[in-house]
């Protein structure tokens, strides 16, 4: 390569894939400092509660509502339909570790046996096909509940989401798809929780993405109703004017998978109230 | 008959067959170019979807270009050629779009991660 200027252009193509394929750690660490740059007089751990974390305002209105929390009935029917036995006799605490109880920081995980990440909704239903029960819609209320009370018995869990060597493909996938631009307005996940995290959107402010994971499933009270995280997903995307997926598609779960990958560290707080 | 009224008459007969002749110009032109018209719009349809799959297969379809498709699809079915035309036309657009978008991100995403 005898051209100068090829070789500056091999140099910059193998720069930028070496950015890309950065470790998880690096990856971690780089966004963590991103936002500790960005909020120098927030501590990191604040952004769990979102936007609250960056208006005094909101936040004293916000813990006033949680005297009284609207996702409080979804735990309760959570844990009635928790303990509720299956047409075999076995419940949800048959599918997993601690009878699942302060198990849903573990989840997201990568599977190396079926090569997926497994988030919690799945592995409910998993649960579930495995004893003979009909799959829940992972739009409806019952899913919701169900994990409004299996992160309601987390609260105070620590995030610490591993990706093994079988699971960098799901993790860059993720990635890939928070900093993909989409839809008619061409945003990416990251053009407003990254790039303006902080900005206003109307009279809204953007909340950081580190922390996005931790406080799922969620009352929005625009739903007025408890959704999970890949309602939220469906909602972000169609916001921009890209069609959103299937709720628990491959790719949504590999977004919730380095999403909440970027949370390690802190602390689970579901389920939570937004605006 | 007076001369007034022959006058008359005359105006409102050579006024009444331009006026036919004109109205049976414009239907028949119309209707000629409706058949040509209607398969050149099915065929703008078809050319949105078949990119609206392709966008949808890259998971980076638009909504606009289903809500353009089935709007084009109603214009085209009630009889408003031109409006059919022009938003079929218009998902042809949207639709490339997306696939653009779906192509350009692939190589420029990596940009954004932070350092």
């Amino acid at each position: 390569m005898k051209n100068p200027f090829d070789r500056v252009l091999l140099l910059s193509a193998v720069l930028l894939s070496s950015f890309a394929l950065a470790s998880p750690k690096e990856d971690l660490a780089a966004f963590r400092a991103f936002y500790e740059s960005r909020f120098p007089e927030i501590e990191l751990a604040d952004h769990a509660d979102g936007a609250y974390a960056l208006d005094e305002a909101k936040r004293a209105q916000w813990l006033e509502m949680e005297d009284f929390p609207p996702y409080e009935f979804a735990i309760d029917e959570g844990e009635a339909l928790f303990e509720m036995a299956f047409s075999d006799g076995e419940s949800y605490a048959s599918c997993f570790q601690s009878e699942g109880r302060g198990i849903k920081h573990l989840y997201p995980m990568f599977d190396e046996v079926a090569g997926e990440v497994v988030t919690l909704e799945l592995a409910l239903n998993r649960c579930r096909e495995a004893h003979g029960e009909a799959p829940l819609d992972y739009e409806g209320d019952e899913i919701a509940a169900l994990m409004a009370y299996m992160a309601y018995t987390s609260r105070g869990q620590t995030y610490d989401i591993k990706v093994p060597e079988a699971g960098l493909g799901a993790y860059e996938a993720g990635k890939q798809f928070f900093y993909e631009r989409r839809g008619q307005l061409n945003f990416a996940c990251s053009s407003c929780h990254l790039q303006s995290g902080g900005g206003m959107l109307r009279a809204e402010i953007l909340s950081a993405s580190v922390g996005h994971a931790t406080h799922w499933p969620t009352y929005r009270f625009k739903w007025e109703r408890v959704g999970t995280l890949h309602d939220r997903f469906i909602e972000c995307n169609e916001q921009v004017g890209a069609q959103g997926l299937a709720p628990q598609s491959a790719s949504y779960r590999n977004l919730e998978y380095f999403l909440t990958y970027m949370n390690n560290g802190m602390v689970l707080n579901g389920p939570a109230s937004r605006k | 008959m007076s001369a007034c009224l022959r006058r008359f008459l005359k105006k409102v007969s050579v006024g009444g067959l331009a006026t036919a002749v004109l109205v049976s110009s414009l239907t028949w032109g119309t209707a000629v170019a409706d058949d040509a018209t209607v398969v050149a719009i099915e065929g703008l349809i078809g050319q949105a979807e078949s990119l609206h799959d392709e966008a949808q297969q890259k998971e980076h379809a638009w909504v606009v270009t289903h809500r353009l498709i089935l709007e084009a699809r109603a214009a085209l079915s009630a009889g408003r050629i031109d409006d059919a035309k022009s938003i079929a036309a218009r998902a042809v657009q949207t639709a490339q779009a997306s696939v653009d978008q779906a192509d350009r991100e692939q190589a420029v995403w990596s940009a954004r991660v932070p350092q």
